[in-house]
C-alpha cells in the first residue's frame, strides 16, 4: 500500500511534466527535485526510465479511460464534446506528446488505440455537427484531420471553451464552403 | 573570414539539433562537446543563448527563403512538391519545432512569419492539385488545417515520400467526397 503511494506520487508528477514537454521532460534529477525526493527512490520503484515510461502508459490509459466514459455521455460537439476536453486539458495534452513522439511505438500505438475509441464514440455526433450524418465514414475521416489540426494550435496557455469554439466552427464553416460550392465565399478565414 | 566561418560552426550544429529537439537541446556545453571546441568561442561570437538563437533564427529565415524560390520554380504538388519538402527536411523539421514552442512568443511569431510566406508560395500548387479556383478563401483555409495536421504528425523518420503521398491524397480525397454530397442546385444549367 505504501509502495503504490509513493510511487504514484512519481508518475502523478511525470505525467504532468510530460503533458507540457513530452519525452525530454523527463529526467529523474528533475523530477527528484521538484518532489523534494531522493533519486534512489525512482530506480527502486521503476528500475529505470524506461519501466517509469510504461507506468505512464498505464496511467494515462486510466485517465483516457475516464475521458472515454465522459465522451460517451455528450449529447453534442459544441458545447459538450468542447467542454469535455476543456475538462481534460492536461491527459489531451499528454495525448498530443504521445502522437509528436511518434518514433516510439509503444506512444504511438497507444495513442493510436484510445483515438480509434473517440471515433466510435463521437462519429455520429461530428456527423450530425457537420450536417452530414448519413456519412460516417466520410465525417469520422474529416473529423480526424480536424482533431489533429486542434492539436498544434492548442497549448496550455489558450486551451479553452472559446479557442476549441472558434477552431472547429473553423473546421465547420471550410467544410460548408466545400459542399456550398467551390465558388462561394463563406466567410473571411480567421488566419 | 575565418570569425565568420567558426561561428557559422555553432549556428549550423545548433540549427540541426534545434529540428530534432526544439528549444530544448539547445545547450552550449553540449554544442562545445558535438563540435570539440571551448566554449569561450561560443560566448566569443554570440554572447549569449538569446543572441545565438537570433543567429538560429537568422539561419532558418534564409534557408525558408532558398525554400521558397524552389517552390516557384516547380509545377505540381505531387510528387515535386513533396518531394522538394523531403529534400529540406532539415528546414522542414526546424519549423515544426517552432511552431510547437508556443511558450516563446518571439519563436512562434517567426514561425507565423514563415507559414506566410510558405503559404503564398504554395496557393497555386495546392488549388491546382485540389482542382479548385485559386482565387477563393476556401484552398488556403483547408490548406491551414491539412498544413497544422502535418504539424502534430511529421517526425524524421516519417518525412517521406509515401507518408507525404498519402496525406495530401487523403486531404483532397475527403475534399471531394464532401464537395460530391451536395451538389450545387445550379450544376448543370445551362446559361
Amino acid at each position: 500500500m505504501e509502495k503504490a503511494k509513493n510511487s504514484s506520487i512519481w508518475t502523478e508528477a511525470g505525467y504532468d511534466l510530460f503533458a507540457e514537454e513530452g519525452i525530454e521532460g523527463i529526467q529523474v534529477e528533475r523530477l527528484a527535485r521538484i518532489l523534494n525526493l531522493n533519486k534512489s527512490g525512482f530506480y527502486h520503484y521503476f528500475g529505470d526510465l524506461n519501466g517509469y515510461c510504461d507506468e505512464l502508459i498505464k496511467l494515462h490509459k486510466r485517465k483516457a479511460d475516464v475521458y472515454l466514459a465522459d465522451v460517451a455521455k455528450v449529447k453534442s460537439i459544441d458545447p459538450d464534446y468542447l467542454m469535455v476536453l476543456v475538462q481534460h486539458k492536461i491527459p489531451c495534452m499528454f495525448h498530443l506528446q504521445l502522437i509528436r513522439s511518434n518514433e516510439n511505438s509503444l506512444f504511438y500505438k497507444t495513442a493510436e488505440q484510445i483515438d480509434q475509441q473517440e471515433d466510435k464514440l463521437v462519429g455520429q455526433l461530428w456527423g450530425e455537427y457537420l450536417g452530414i450524418d448519413d456519412h460516417p465514414t466520410l465525417a469520422i475521416r474529416y473529423f480526424n484531420l480536424v482533431r489533429d489540426m486542434l492539436y498544434t494550435r492548442l497549448n496550455f496557455k489558450n486551451f479553452d471553451y472559446h479557442t476549441l469554439h472558434t477552431l472547429m466552427a473553423e473546421a465547420k464553416a471550410v467544410m460548408q464552403q466545400m459542399t456550398d460550392g467551390k465558388e462561394l465565399e463563406t466567410g473571411e478565414s480567421v488566419f | 573570414m575565418e570569425k565568420h566561418k567558426n561561428s557559422a560552426g555553432w549556428t549550423e550544429a545548433g540549427y540541426n539539433l534545434f529540428a530534432r529537439e526544439g528549444l530544448d537541446g539547445i545547450q552550449v556545453e553540449r554544442l562545445a562537446r558535438i563540435l570539440q571546441l571551448n566554449k569561450s568561442g561560443f560566448y566569443h561570437y554570440f554572447g549569449d543563448l538569446e543572441g545565438f538563437c537570433m543567429e538560429l533564427l537568422e539561419l532558418h529565415k534564409k534557408k525558408v527563403d532558398d525554400f521558397v524560390d524552389e517552390v516557384y520554380g516547380i509545377k505540381r504538388l505531387d510528387p515535386e512538391y513533396l518531394h522538394l519538402v523531403i529534400s529540406h527536411a532539415q528546414t522542414v523539421m526546424f519549423q515544426v519545432q517552432l511552431v510547437r514552442n508556443t511558450n516563446n512568443h518571439f519563436l512562434h511569431a517567426a514561425s507565423e512569419m514563415v507559414d506566410g510566406k510558405v503559404q503564398s508560395a504554395i496557393r497555386e500548387l495546392w488549388c491546382d492539385y485540389l482542382n479548385i479556383p485559386s482565387d477563393t478563401s476556401l484552398g488556403i483555409r483547408y490548406y491551414a488545417i491539412v498544413r497544422d495536421m502535418f504539424y502534430t504528425r511529421i517526425s524524421f523518420q516519417n518525412l517521406n515520400y509515401t507518408f507525404l503521398h498519402k496525406m495530401v491524397t487523403d486531404a483532397k480525397s475527403i475534399m471531394d467526397e464532401i464537395s460530391d454530397l451536395k451538389p450545387v442546385e445550379t450544376a448543370g444549367h445551362r446559361y
